[in-house]
């Protein structure tokens, strides 16, 4: 791991975002005598620049597949590539932000969003003066010294978003961020996603149960379906960009959100007519 | 834009700080006080009504002035020396012990499996009884209560060193993953810090646990210490003096529990 320069830090700030392909992914887990088929046969690419929400019916494998772009977990069959590098580990490139916020207790803010700095050579003072500018853009400017069990769920994970943030990935990786959280909280974290990714274009995967969350943030919706995972639809969203508050109330946005439904269902019925 | 996110974050509810000092801490500060005088006045109205024996309790004046006697002729300081020794000794050597075989437990699974059996039989084995045993093997001095102390303060240590080593969640262990952190950092950053929760609150214990084991020592067989000084001063009648011993014994107990303190949040901030 090579020492972060500020020239380093700089020409991380206007790489290009990363693009994802994924060719014929499966995997299955040895349960206690059975086998899972988490994923079967997954095929997904993502375009330098895209934001894309995974949605689905619990265990349709969109978590799964989120770890597998991440590098945390090996698929059985099949590859994962991001930017033609076959993933085998995580590669430094990589955000991720998970369901809960995983902040180190013992840690401020401030340091714990700066782990990712620390962990690659140090913060150095302009790495702190990024985080103090994330913190800021997450709406919690003069947080830095708290710890944690000082934040709401929201706070800690808007702390969470911009530690995911620090190190400048081409590539955010997101497992259900607001899954926890109440709609309000959930809908000002949105906003501020879209802002800062606005500011700092990359790419997202977004995994996520909410059928309005992906849509209000995403440029594709993939649908999949459960037992085994697989991806049942791709939708694209044709809403304008940038996406602020107001947008939730247009017309559009209901259209849109009936139509992603109304193919979720369809997953969520071919899945159960699969059963039978 | 900044200003138009702000206000959601006040909407949020969020710990406010903790009042520092303020009116509740000055209640808390007289009710305290007010408890010892309570106790002090109940402790000497029982032993100078006669509602309980002479034999069995001295007025606290009379403690006092046990005391001040064992302090100003000097008769306390080998005694408080000698109980003081075999503590610290046993209790620096338990710990010692307990974090280097937790670590290597909490790195090993297949040695924690194979040997964790017996240190469960062990820790449930009631080590009070083999304070004979243990002044037979090691003499009449210092070995035996120093052993005493640090094997009645090891078990917590030890096991919570292990818990804190390896009692991290896979989410924290995928976040260290995904950044590319090395064993080591991974040890260094997310390990280490989180096992201090676990392991300072079992120094409390271990430390209280050999100031038991060397009093159990002493009472065993030795020429000296506080626990000694009780004894003697129990088969002789003196009631007042085996009072101020152990006034004695919890002065030291509480300045164990200070330095603790203090190191921890020492050793916290550099975390």
């Amino acid at each position: 791991m090579a020492t972060r320069t500020l020239a380093d830090a700089r020409s991380r700030a206007t790489a290009e975002p990363s693009a994802i392909t994924a060719r014929a992914v499966s995997k299955t887990f040895q349960g206690k005598g059975k086998v899972v088929h988490a994923l079967s046969d997954v095929d997904l690419t993502v375009e330098a620049g895209q934001f894309v929400s995974l949605i689905g019916p619990s265990g349709c494998g969109k978590s799964t597949l989120l770890k597998m772009i991440a590098g945390l977990l090996a698929p059985s069959a099949g590859t994962v590539a991001i930017d033609g590098t076959t993933v085998t580990e995580p590669l430094p490139q990589i955000g991720i932000a998970f369901q809960k916020p995983t902040l180190l207790r013992w840690r401020s803010v401030l340091d714990n969003i700066c782990l990712p700095l620390d962990l690659d050579g140090g913060r150095g003072a302009d790495g702190e003066a990024r985080a103090v500018e994330l913190l800021a853009m997450m709406g919690l400017a003069g947080f830095e010294k708290h710890h944690p069990k000082e934040l709401s769920g929201g706070m800690e994970q808007r702390v969470a978003i911009a530690r995911s943030l620090i190190a400048q990935p081409s590539l955010l990786l997101m497992d259900e961020p607001f899954g926890a959280l109440d709609e309000f909280t959930r809908e000002d974290l949105n906003d501020e996603l879209l802002r800062v990714w606005q500011h700092e274009p990359k790419t997202v995967v977004f995994v996520t149960h909410s059928i309005s969350e992906a849509v209000f943030l995403s440029d594709r919706v993939v649908v999949m379906s459960a037992r085994p995972g697989r991806i049942h639809a791709d939708i694209e969203v044709d809403l304008p960009r940038p996406r602020e508050r107001a947008l939730r109330n247009t017309p559009e946005f209901y259209e849109a959100i009936r139509h992603a439904r109304a193919v979720l269902d369809e997953a969520r019925l071919g899945e159960r007519g699969g059963q039978r | 834009m900044a200003t138009k996110l702000a206000p959601s974050v006040a909407d949020e509810t969020a710990t406010p700080p903790r009042p520092r000092g303020g009116s509740a801490g000055m209640k808390s500060a007289v009710l305290a006080v007010l408890i010892f005088v309570a106790i002090i006045t109940g402790w000497h109205v029982l032993a100078t009504s006669g509602a309980v024996s002479p034999l069995l309790l001295a007025p606290p004046g009379d403690v006092l002035a046990a005391l001040g006697q064992m302090v100003s002729d000097g008769t306390l300081w080998p005694h408080l020396s000698a109980t003081v020794q075999e503590t610290v000794f046993g209790f620096l050597l338990a710990v010692v012990a307990a974090l280097v075989m937790g670590s290597a437990f909490a790195f090993s699974p297949i040695l924690r499996n194979a040997v964790y059996p017996y240190i469960l039989v062990s820790q449930t084995f009631p080590k009070v009884a083999i304070a004979p045993l243990i002044v037979a093997i090691f003499g009449y001095d210092l070995a035996p209560k120093v052993v005493l102390a640090a094997l009645l303060a090891f078990f917590p240590v030890l096991t919570n060193t292990i818990a804190g080593l390896t009692e991290v969640s896979d989410d924290e262990v995928n976040l260290f993953r995904s950044l590319r952190a090395s064993k080591w950092q991974e040890l260094r950053y997310l390990r280490i810090p989180n096992a201090l929760a676990f392991i300072f609150p079992a120094l409390n214990s271990a430390a209280v646990l050999a100031l038991i084991g060397a009093i159990v020592g002493e009472f065993v067989a030795s020429r000296t210490g506080i626990g000694y000084a009780i004894q003697q001063f129990t088969t002789t009648g003196e009631v007042a003096a085996t009072y101020a011993a152990l006034i004695v014994l919890s002065i030291f107990g509480l300045t164990i529990y200070g330095v603790l303190t203090l190191t921890e949040r020492l050793v916290r901030r550099n975390r």
